[in-house]
């Protein structure tokens, strides 16, 4: 799996070598973990809750470094974390601009430069008329997409996202994973983010890497990494894929088959 | 669709307006409180005391004695300020120290600078210790208070709002501990008194001494706060979100907690332990301009200073003793912050 | 006092309990800091006192006390534990004393603690009454066995007063200056109040208190109040001239007229009720009315300790009691030098 890592960087956005981490010392989360995200594409991280999902993201967003191993990243990254949790009811445009902290000197406020670019970003995930709104009146999809915006508003050209999806009722799922494309596709960002849900990273992700646990990542293209063995294997129970890709009906809304239930011992996606 | 940009600069402009307001406030319970006081001089007479000293300008037929200018200069200015920057410096300590635990329920005495600024102070009189020294003393006791409580509320794993809370009431009882075996072993007849002037406090014997003990590390630490301010919004977010937005968020948070230990040191340094205004404060702010650090700091800051001085004014002039202005601040403070306690408490039943 | 012979057995202290002393104390502690100095005054001598405060003990290290009682800042202190008043109990039954002096205003538990081991304890008070400090001596006497000389103090005590009510009796108010007394001015500002004993000393003296409240004020009250005369205590370590050279101290009509005064220190801090109280009336009166015939502070005071202590007292003693040189900037002073005769 770790043959074509060493490939030049131009064509990855986010590339692991190696990389080990451990919170307590002797039970590593992260063990000789070596994957990359291509430049422009979708990456999902996909596995069962506690395989180390989160902390593979945070490695790749730099919020944690590595105790072994390299971590390189060619652009910004914008982490956008599971949920976003506020002590302070700041409003919207407050949160987006806080993206902007990396431009804004310590002992500077915003400017009107840093405003206008908050709006662009929350303009880009449709979020303009939230602005003036308190954060915490959002709903959990407005607030990751708000999340979004704020990891837009510090120009970042890689967003690592983690569970963007897991907290939504299934109108905010479908529309954050809209997002997500369009961002990839019009903006062409390289996004990689995580998810325990097959159908997610089935809808979106032109990459998979199965994350069984420490020491164990397996990378590769979507169609091939999605087939219902191994993601059954992964997860530890029986699988049968229904959908193989996701279609657009005329209009371009996403069509995505999001029948989870279980059928006969038998989990459809 | 509205247009946000403008409904975002019309929310600007009320901030602007209310620090404006705050900040005319201020200058004029400034100029009134040079006018109140024990010692009889009429409010004119003093406002022309300060307008000739201000101006240099000195009437034909001067309508004051010597003693008069020396009651509106020497005692009522200094104290005036000092009780303001005071003041000031606690409402700005509360907010940012709110900012930074992410918890609406901290303040100075909260999370045990006061206590370890108070214990420093009674080291430095057992040793001796010059006026330097003391306040090194303060400083360093400050600042370990502060580490100890930060580390104790990590110790969970997780920094709930109780959790710092308990590790303020653990490192306080600590510090409140040492002072309490200190004036059992000091000296009664040459160190007690003194430690017992230092625990308690007062804007009474300040002098345009204090002035300086208190203006300079104020205005060192509070300036660069101040300037720092929008920076506080990030770091209420927690170290890690504040890291992925790329701060480097544990020594901006040091350097943060560093400005606010030195507020709180040259406070008590003059005042002594002043309890609930660094955490009333910043509550009755945040109704006024909103949870945004960059308007609440210098919202908190106008407020406290106003809210300080308000007191000592009672203190120094509703009786002929001086009342404890410690105490006058938790009467006033301690029913606010219910009430705001209570508002909180109810409104969180609501939605969660 | 005729006739008070059976007083030698008995005494009743200030908690109202009777205690019968068949034959004088030999070992006598005092838990209460003021005690010991009145039981040193009434005994004349520190050879019974077997324990007593810390504090009290410490206060008999200098000046002229430390001459007129050698032995007794060398008494031991291991009487209390905690609190300055916490008796320490093992210790105390250790010490086996047959007269304990300890306060009886400050919690049950104090004194409870002794009579629960059968210690006899003499339950003392201090209200600012001159009444208590008579019955301090009055205490002090029967433990001692000295009744007539506890008397006799008594007596020269409330002979003072009323030499100097008598003598101020007659001055109008208007020639009565407004004093101000002060437990402290430096760190923080402590009339002596209507509340304190220095508010009838200062009438006796046939002066005014200035000070209308007690407890801490500001410099701007003392200002308001106007203090035509200034008394520091010895608690206060500034001097008068510091006073004087103070540019808001200096504004008073007292610091004007350099009429600013040290209080003296004898055997002990004056300015309470006590076997020096009427040096002190003098001293007082002589300061507020210059005019005033008949003291002779000097020959009062050398009488006055020969009589006492059986101490006499050198120009030196004097001059260091009478704070010579702290207050020789101050206004009249000059008239209590050895050299001078009133």
């Amino acid at each position: 799996m770790s043959d074509d890592v060493s490939n030049a960087m131009d064509a990855d956005a986010v590339v692991l070598r190696d990389v080990s981490f451990a919170y307590r010392a002797g039970t590593p989360v992260v063990a000789r973990c070596s994957l990359r995200a291509p430049r422009g594409r979708i990456l999902a991280l996909l596995g069962p809750n506690g395989s180390g999902k989160t902390t593979l993201l945070k490695l790749i967003a730099g919020a944690l470094a590595p105790d072994q191993g390299v971590v390189e990243r060619a652009g910004l990254v914008g982490y956008v974390p599971q949920l976003l949790h506020l002590s302070f009811a700041y409003s919207v445009l407050d949160v987006v601009l806080m993206g902007r902290a990396r431009k804004i000197g310590l002992f500077a406020t915003p400017s009107r430069r840093d405003v206008d670019a908050a709006m662009t970003a929350l303009g880009r995930v449709g979020m303009k008329t939230f602005a003036d709104r308190s954060f915490d009146e959002l709903s959990g999809g407005e607030r990751q997409l708000v999340a979004l915006a704020r990891a837009l508003a510090a120009d970042a050209e890689i967003l690592v996202l983690d569970e963007p999806t897991s907290a939504l009722d299934l109108r905010h799922q479908e529309i954050v994973l809209r997002w997500m494309q369009t961002l990839v596709r019009d903006d062409g960002l390289t996004i990689v983010f995580s998810t325990h849900q097959p159908q997610h990273a089935d809808a979106v992700a032109h990459d998979v890497a199965l994350v069984h646990g420490p020491g164990r990542v397996d990378v590769g293209p979507a169609e091939q990494m999605l087939e219902a063995g191994l993601v059954g294997s992964l997860f530890g129970v029986a699988m049968r894929r229904v959908v193989a890709n996701p279609q657009r009906d005329p209009e371009g809304t996403l069509v995505v088959d999001f029948a989870i239930a279980r059928y006969r011992g038998m989990h459809r996606y | 669709m509205t247009d946000t940009g403008t409904v975002h600069e019309q929310q600007s402009r009320r901030v602007r307006l209310v620090l404006l307001a705050l900040s005319v406030l201020l200058g004029a319970l400034m100029l009134l409180s040079l006018c109140l006081g024990r010692y009889p001089v009429s409010p004119l007479t003093a406002l022309q005391i300060l307008w000739s000293g201000m101006t240099g300008f000195v009437p034909s037929v001067a309508a004051w004695t010597d003693t008069d200018v020396l009651v509106v200069s020497t005692v009522r200015l200094p104290r005036v300020l000092v009780a303001a920057i005071a003041g000031g410096a606690l409402g700005l300590s509360g907010a940012t120290l709110q900012g930074l635990f992410r918890n609406p329920l901290v303040g100075p005495q909260v999370v045990g600078i006061s206590n370890g600024a108070a214990w420093g102070g009674v080291v430095a009189i057992l040793l001796g210790a010059n006026f330097v020294g003391a306040l090194a003393w303060t400083f360093g006791f400050a600042m370990l208070a502060l580490v100890a409580v930060f580390a104790l509320s990590r110790l969970s794993g997780n920094t709930s709002i109780l959790s710092v809370v308990l590790a303020g009431i653990i490192v306080s009882a600590f510090f409140t501990a040492l002072v309490g075996l200190a004036e059992f072993l000091a000296d009664a007849e040459r160190q007690l008194p003194g430690i017992v002037y230092w625990l308690l406090g007062s804007f009474a014997t300040v002098t345009s001494t204090s002035l300086w003990v208190i203006g300079v590390p104020v205005l060192v630490a509070g300036v660069p706060l101040l300037f720092m301010r929008w920076h506080v919004n990030v770091l209420s977010l927690g170290d890690e979100t504040a890291t992925a937005l790329g701060l480097r968020a544990p020594q901006l948070r040091w350097l943060v907690l560093c400005l606010v230990a030195m507020l709180v040191t040259a406070q008590v340094s003059v005042s002594g332990a002043v309890g609930w205004v660094g955490l009333v404060v910043p509550h009755i702010a945040r109704r006024l301009v909103g949870p945004n650090h960059q308007a609440l700091m210098p919202a908190s800051t106008l407020l406290g200073a106003l809210y300080l001085l308000g007191m000592d004014d009672i203190a120094r002039t509703m009786a002929e003793q001086e009342l404890p202005i410690g105490v006058l601040t938790a009467l006033v403070g301690t029913p606010v912050f219910a009430v705001v306690f209570w508002r909180s408490q109810a409104r969180g039943w609501v939605r969660e | 006092m005729a006739g008070a012979a059976w007083q030698a057995r008995t005494v009743v202290d200030q908690r109202g309990k009777t205690h019968e002393f068949r034959t004088p104390a030999e070992r006598v502690v005092t838990i209460a800091i003021p005690l010991y100095w009145h039981f040193l005054t009434v005994d004349g001598s520190e050879k019974r006192v077997v324990g007593a405060n810390a504090v009290a003990v410490e206060q008999m290290r200098d000046g002229i006390v430390s001459r007129v009682f050698p032995g007794a800042s060398a008494v031991p202190t291991a009487v209390t534990r905690g609190g300055t008043f916490t008796p320490n109990v093992e210790a105390l039954l250790a010490l086996q004393p047959d007269a304990i002096f300890q306060w009886a205003d400050r919690g049950n538990a104090l004194v409870d603690v002794l009579d629960a081991v059968g210690l006899r304890t003499l339950g003392v008070k201090n209200t600012n009454a001159e009444s208590d400090i008579d019955a301090w001596i009055r205490m002090s006497g029967a433990a001692a066995g000295k009744v007539a000389r506890a008397d006799s103090i008594i007596r020269y005590m409330r002979g003072g007063n009323n030499r100097f009510d008598a003598m101020t009796a007659n001055i109008p108010a208007t020639q009565r200056p407004r004093v101000l007394m002060l437990t402290e001015y430096s760190r923080q500002i402590t009339p002596s109040g209507p509340a304190s004993y220095g508010n009838l000393i200062i009438r006796r003296a046939g002066g005014i208190n200035a000070a209308t409240a007690d407890g801490t004020v500001s410099i701007e009250q003392v200002l308001a109040w106007n203090p035509e005369v200034i008394l520091l205590t010895p608690f206060e370590s500034k001097t008068p001239a510091d006073l004087m050279r103070d540019p808001l101290w200096s504004r008073t009509p007292a610091a004007r007229a350099r009429r600013v005064y040290k209080l003296p220190f004898g055997l002990t801090r004056w300015g309470g009720y006590g076997p020096e109280s009427p040096m002190l009336l003098a001293w007082l009166t002589t300061l507020l009315h210059p005019a005033q015939p008949g003291i002779a502070l000097r020959d009062e005071m050398r009488a006055a300790y020969r009589t006492l202590y059986r101490f006499n007292a050198t120009d030196a003693d004097l001059d260091q009691v009478l704070q010579m040189n702290v207050n020789r900037a101050s206004a009249g002073y000059a008239r209590f030098q050895a050299t001078s005769r009133p």
